[in-house]
C-alpha cells in the first residue's frame, strides 16, 4: 500500500521537472513533484552573493527561458517572470581600445511568444562591423538579411521539437540540403575554429564567434554540433539571444512553481527519490530514501540526469537483454565539458571600459566579451592552458565574459551598489582534489580581476567589496544532477546530440521496455542555458502518443 | 495595466505575511502575498552562501517557543514537511579555562552544570525555571498570541493572580538588576546577562524587565528546522496555495496603498500593476513604510503620523558570519563533557558580565570590539542534509552597531569585512581549537 497516490509523479524539480509536471498538471491529472534539495529550481537559483544586499545567479544567468513557448502556456508573465532584454546584446572589447557592439535585432511580445526581427538594427550591425572589417561587413551585408536569420529559426525549430523520427523532417538536415543557405555537409565536421574562420575574415570577429560558443560548452578546437553554429552566428550577428531574468533567475522556479500550485499539482522539497518503481514493465511509482512509497497511476517522468536514473534510481529494474550494454554505454558518456568559473563581484562602480571611447555602448552590452584576437592562441592554447589551471598555475590570458545585471535591474545590488558576473571555462571537478579547488577558489578572483583591469581600468581591488567565484566543485554539490559540476548535464557534443542523445535507444525520451516512464530531463535534449527544451520536448513526444493537449499546433513550435 | 482581485492583499511575504495568508487561505478566502524580494521566507532564508551543497540559515536559525506557537498545529505544518529537531541541549558557554557552562531542555542537567561553578545559582536556577515556566503559561504565552490589550487593562490583569504580581514587579528593573539579583558567580551572571540581553533588551534599561522570565525560559527551547530555516516558508507557502484560491508574487515592487475614504482598496504596483483588496489589504512590513511611504500622510490623522515618525528602531543589528567547515567543532570544554559537541547554541568570547556590557557599550559607540563575542550554532551537526556528506556549517551571530563609525557605508568596505572575520574565526578558534584555517 503506497504512502501517497498520484496520476503523475515526477522526480526532480528543477526548471525540466517543473515544465513537464505543469503540462501534465494542465491535461487535469493529479501531479506530485519531488525534490532532493532544500527548494525547487536547480540550476533555476538566486542566492545573497557574494554579500548580503546583493544577488547573483550561481548557475544559469542569461534568460533563455523566453523562447520556450511555456511561458504562453502558463501565463508565467502573470505569475512574476519577467525579462529585460538589453539594448545592446554582445560587444567583445578588445586590449587596444576597440570593439564589436552587436545590438538586438528582435523583439519579443510576451503575451504571444512572437519574435519579430528588426532590420534596421541588422544594418547597425553591420556598420558596427564595417568599422573592425570592412571585408567581413560585406559578406553579412549579403548574407545576414536572409541567411543568418533562416538559420536562427531552423536552431530554434531543432531545440524546440524532438530529434526526428523516421520520415519526420529534421531541419538541420534541410539546410545543409539547400543550396542557398550558405551550409554545406562538410560544415558539420568542422572544429569551432575551421567554422568561424571559414565564415569571417577577421579574427575579431572569429574570436567573438568562438567565445560566445565556448559558453555552449565547447572550446575552439572542438568540433560542434551544426545546431551550435547556428545558434552563436545569429547571437552574434543578430543580436538574438536571452536577457536579463527580473529579481533573478530563482524567479523561473517560483512562477513554474505557482503555476503547478494553482493547477492544484503538489511538490514535495527535501524529498531524496532512491527508486522508480516498475512491476510488470510498466513505472508504478516511486520510493524515497526515507522509505516512503508513492504511488504513480498514469506514469512517472524523471528530470535526473540519466547517468543517476540509471546507477541509483532504476539499479534494481531489469533492462532486459540489452540492459547491460545500455548502462555500459551510459556509463561512458562524456561530461568533460560545459563547467564554468562562475564570480560574483560587488562593486562599488560599475566596471567602465577603454573601449566606450571606440563606442560608448560596450559597455551596455548583456554579454561583454574580453579577448585579443589571437586566434592561434584560442584554437591551440586555450583549452590546454584552462584544462591545467592548478593552484599557483594560471594562464597569462582569460577569456572572460562579464554582466553587471545592475545596468537594468538595481534589485540585485543595493542602491547605488553593483554586481557583476564573470565567466571562463573550466573542466570537470574530479580533474583536483577538494583541497586544490579550495585554493583555486581563492587565487581565482585575483586572476580575473587583473584581466578584467586590462580593459576595464577602474577594476582594482578598491572597487571590490566582496567576491565568490563557483567553481565546478561548487557546482556538483549543488545538486546530483550536475555531475562533474557539467551544467548540461551531459555536453553537446555531436556525439551526444539530437537523436544520438543521451544514447540513440533512450534519444525518445523513453527507455524500451518500461511503459509509462518518461525523461524530461537535459541527458536527452541539449540543455546548457535554461530553457526547457528537453521537457516541451519530450512533454511533445507524450502528446503524441497519449494525445493530450497540444498548444503548439499553430504556432512555429 | 492589469487589474487582479483578490479577498485579501497582503504585503510582505516574510513569516508574518505568510502566516496571516496561510490562515486567510484556509479559511476559504482568496488572498495574495506581495514580497519585494525574489522569493517568500523574509528572515526564513537557507542559502548556498558558501560553497555548493552547504546551506546557511543567513537570517533566523533557533526557532522558539514551537510549541506554544498556534500556526504549528492550527496549519497542520508538520503535514507540510515542517519538522523540528530539538537538542538536548541547548545554551553552552564555553570558557577559556576548557570549563563549560551548560543548559540543557532538563532542568536537571543544568543546574548540575551550574552547580559545578555555584551550588546556590543552581539552587536559584531551578527556582526560576519553575516560576518562569509558570510566568510563561500563564502570561507571556497567551499575552504573545491575543491582541494586545489596553496598557491598563493588562496592569490590572496582572495584579488579579499572585503569579501576575509577582511577574509585575520585574517590570520595572533592568535586566543586569534582575540577573545580578537572581545569581552569585561571575561566570553563571555573564550567561544569564547575555541570554536576557541579546534579542534585544538593554542590559541598563528598566520597563521592559518583564521580558527577562520570557528570555530565559525561551534560551532552552529553541530548535532546529530540519532541512533549513526556509523549510518552515515552504510550508507555510503551501497551505497558503494547495487550496487553490492563494497566490504568491515575489520581485514586486509597491508603490503605494490605495486608500478611498478611510479605507484601504487594494495596492498599486510601481509597473501599474493594481491588486484590489474586496476585504481588507494586510501589511506585515514596518511603520514607516506601511504608513509614511506606501498610505501617504494624507490619508492619516496628525496625531497618527507623528506617533509613527517617534517609531525607534533597535541600536543594534546583527553582523553574521558564515561558513563552511571540512569537519565538526570539537571544543575545548568537551575534554570534561562530551555533550559539549553536540549543543545547539554556543555564547563565545565572553568571560566575565564586563564583557558583556563593554560590547553594549562598544555598539553605542558606533565601534566593533577587537574581542570578539557572539552565538554560534552549528546545524549540521544536528542535521547533516544541511551540508555535503561529513562537512558541516556554522553560523556567527554577533550584536553589532548598523550605524558603523564612519557610517554605515563603511560595513561595505572589503578590508574592514575581511579583518572582522578573521577576529570572529580567531574567537571560533580559541575555543573549538579543531577548527584552524585550513578546515574552513
Amino acid at each position: 500500500m503506497a504512502d501517497a497516490s498520484f496520476d503523475v509523479v515526477v522526480i526532480g524539480g528543477g526548471h525540466q521537472g517543473l515544465i513537464a509536471a505543469n503540462y501534465m498538471a494542465k491535461n487535469g491529472y493529479t501531479v506530485g513533484l519531488f525534490e532532493q534539495r532544500r527548494e525547487l529550481g536547480g540550476g533555476a537559483c538566486t542566492e545573497p552573493r557574494p554579500a548580503s544586499g546583493f544577488r547573483g545567479n550561481p548557475c544559469a544567468h542569461i534568460a533563455g527561458l523566453y523562447a520556450n513557448p511555456c511561458n504562453q502556456d502558463f501565463k508565467l508573465h502573470e505569475r512574476g517572470l519577467s525579462y529585460i532584454f538589453p539594448r545592446v546584446n554582445s560587444s567583445m572589447v578588445f586590449p587596444d581600445g576597440r570593439c564589436i557592439v552587436s545590438y538586438r535585432s528582435m523583439t519579443w511580445d510576451k503575451e504571444t511568444g512572437l519574435m519579430t526581427p528588426q532590420p534596421e538594427m541588422v544594418e547597425k550591425n553591420v556598420k558596427e562591423v564595417e568599422r573592425i572589417s570592412p571585408k567581413d561587413a560585406e559578406v553579412l551585408s549579403t548574407f545576414a538579411a536572409g541567411k543568418v536569420w533562416q538559420w536562427g529559426f531552423a536552431a530554434m525549430a531543432v531545440l524546440f521539437n524532438p530529434p526526428a523520427l523516421p520520415g519526420e523532417i529534421d531541419p538541420v538536415e534541410d539546410l545543409v540540403n539547400d543550396p542557398n543557405s550558405g551550409l554545406q555537409r562538410r560544415h558539420q565536421f568542422m572544429t569551432c575554429t575551421e567554422f568561424v574562420s571559414d565564415f569571417f575574415e577577421s579574427n575579431e570577429l572569429r574570436a567573438h564567434s568562438l567565445r560566445m560558443l565556448g559558453s555552449q560548452g565547447i572550446y575552439p578546437d572542438d568540433v560542434a554540433p551544426l545546431t551550435l553554429y547556428l545558434i552563436t552566428v545569429p547571437m552574434q550577428i543578430l543580436g538574438q539571444g536571452g536577457g536579463v531574468y527580473v529579481g533573478g533567475t530563482h524567479n523561473v522556479t517560483h512562477a513554474l512553481q505557482r503555476a503547478l500550485s494553482e493547477e492544484g499539482g503538489k511538490f514535495f522539497v527535501g524529498a531524496d527519490v532512491d527508486e522508480i518503481l516498475v512491476k510488470n514493465g510498466r513505472a508504478c511509482g516511486i520510493k524515497l530514501a526515507d522509505g516512503t512509497e508513492i504511488e504513480a497511476k498514469k506514469m512517472v517522468i524523471t528530470s535526473i540526469v540519466i547517468q543517476q536514473t540509471l546507477a541509483r534510481h532504476l539499479r534494481n529494474v531489469d533492462l532486459g537483454p540489452q540492459g547491460a550494454e545500455w548502462r555500459r554505454k551510459i556509463a561512458k558518456l562524456r561530461v568533460d565539458r560545459g563547467q564554468i568559473f562562475w564570480g560574483h563581484f560587488a562593486l562599488h562602480e560599475a566596471p567602465k571600459y577603454t573601449a566606450e571611447a571606440w563606442n560608448p555602448d560596450c559597455s551596455q552590452g548583456r554579454w561583454i566579451f574580453m579577448g585579443d584576437a589571437d586566434i592561434e592562441y584560442m584554437d591551440r592554447e586555450y583549452r590546454f592552458r584552462n584544462q591545467h589551471i592548478r593552484p599557483g598555475q594560471w594562464p597569462e590570458r582569460l577569456y572572460l565574459w562579464e554582466g553587471t545585471d545592475t545596468k537594468w535591474d538595481p534589485s540585485y545590488a543595493p542602491p547605488g551598489k553593483h554586481v557583476s558576473l564573470l565567466e571562463e571555462m573550466a573542466f570537470p571537478a574530479s580533474w583536483r582534489t577538494e583541497k586544490e579547488w579550495m585554493q583555486i577558489k581563492k587565487e581565482a578572483p585575483d586572476h580575473f580581476l587583473k584581466e578584467w583591469q586590462k580593459y576595464a581600468p577602474n577594476m582594482t581591488w578598491d572597487n571590490v567589496i566582496a567576491t565568490n567565484i563557483d567553481t565546478p566543485w561548487d557546482i556538483m554539490h549543488r545538486s546530483d544532477n550536475f555531475l562533474e559540476g557539467n551544467w548540461g548535464l551531459i555536453p553537446g557534443l555531436p556525439s551526444q546530440w539530437g537523436a544520438m542523445r543521451p544514447i540513440p535507444e533512450f534519444a525518445q525520451y523513453q527507455i524500451p521496455g518500461i511503459e509509462d516512464f518518461w525523461m524530461a530531463s537535459g541527458s536527452c535534449h541539449f540543455s546548457l542555458g535554461l530553457a526547457g527544451y528537453a521537457a516541451y520536448c519530450c512533454y511533445k513526444r507524450m502528446a503524441q502518443k497519449l494525445n493530450l493537449w497540444k498548444p503548439w499546433e499553430g504556432r512555429m513550435y | 495595466m492589469t487589474n487582479y482581485k483578490y479577498d485579501f492583499v497582503i504585503i510582505g511575504g516574510g513569516p508574518n505575511g505568510l502566516c496571516v495568508a496561510a490562515y486567510l487561505s484556509k479559511a476559504g478566502q482568496k488572498v495574495v502575498v506581495l514580497e519585494r524580494y525574489f522569493e517568500v521566507g523574509g528572515g526564513l532564508a537557507t542559502e548556498e552562501v558558501t560553497l555548493g551543497g552547504f546551506y546557511h540559515n543567513t537570517h533566523c536559525i533557533y526557532h522558539m517557543m514551537v510549541d506554544y506557537a498556534p500556526p504549528y498545529t492550527d496549519l497542520e505544518l508538520e503535514k507540510y514537511r515542517c519538522k523540528y529537531i530539538y537538542p538536548d541541549l541547548q545554551v553552552t558557554m564555553p570558557f577559556s579555562d576548557g570549563k563549560a557552562l551548560c543548559l540543557y531542555k532538563d532542568v536537571d542537567r543544568s543546574c548540575d552544570s551550574i552547580a559545578k561553578f555555584s551550588a546556590k545559582d543552581a539552587k536559584a536556577y531551578r527556582e526560576i525555571f519553575h516560576k518562569f515556566k509558570l510566568f510563561m503559561d500563564e502570561f507571556l504565552a497567551p499575552g504573545t498570541y491575543v491582541k494586545p490589550l489596553p496598557t491598563l487593562e493588562a496592569v490590572v490583569g496582572m495584579e488579579k493572580t499572585e503569579i501576575g504580581r509577582e511577574l509585575s514587579e520585574y517590570q520595572h528593573k533592568s535586566p543586569r538588576e534582575i540577573v545580578y539579583e537572581l545569581f552569585e558567580n561571575e561566570r553563571v551572571r555573564t550567561l544569564m546577562l547575555y541570554l536576557s540581553c541579546h534579542w534585544g533588551l538593554e542590559y541598563d534599561n528598566g520597563g521592559l524587565g518583564f521580558l527577562v522570565p520570557l528570555m530565559l525560559n525561551r534560551a532552552v527551547n529553541s530548535r532546529l528546522c530540519l532541512g533549513g530555516s526556509h523549510r518552515l516558508s515552504n510550508s507555510l507557502s503551501r497551505v497558503i496555495q494547495e487550496p487553490g484560491q492563494g497566490h504568491l508574487r515575489g520581485s514586486v515592487r509597491i508603490k503605494r496603498i490605495m486608500v478611498e475614504n478611510g479605507t484601504a482598496k487594494g495596492v498599486e504596483l510601481e509597473d501599474g500593476t493594481v491588486y484590489e483588496a474586496e476585504k481588507a489589504v494586510v501589511s506585515s512590513i514596518d511603520t514607516h513604510q506601511t504608513f509614511l511611504q506606501y498610505v501617504g500622510e494624507k490619508h492619516l490623522s496628525k496625531d497618527f503620523v507623528e506617533k509613527v515618525k517617534n517609531w525607534h528602531w533597535e541600536k543594534w543589528s546583527l553582523c553574521s558570519l558564515h561558513v563552511a567547515l571540512e569537519e565538526p567543532p570539537n571544543f575545548a570544554a568537551a575534554a570534561g563533557n562530551k555533550d559539549i559537541n553536540k549543543g545547539l547554541m554556543y555564547v563565545m568570547g565572553y568571560e566575565t558580565p564586563d564583557d558583556v556590557i563593554h560590547h553594549f557599550q562598544a555598539i553605542e559607540k558606533g565601534e566593533l570590539t577587537s574581542n570578539v563575542a557572539f552565538n554560534c550554532a552549528f546545524p549540521t551537526v544536528h542535521d547533516p542534509t544541511q551540508a555535503p556528506k561529513g562537512r558541516h556549517t556554522a553560523s556567527m551571530f554577533e550584536m553589532a552597531p548598523y550605524n558603523l563609525k564612519g557610517g554605515a557605508e563603511k560595513w561595505w568596505d572589503r578590508k574592514v569585512r575581511e579583518v572582522h572575520e578573521e577576529a570572529v574565526l580567531a574567537t571560533l578558534r580559541k575555543y573549538a581549537p579543531n577548527l584552524t584555517k585550513d578546515k574552513v
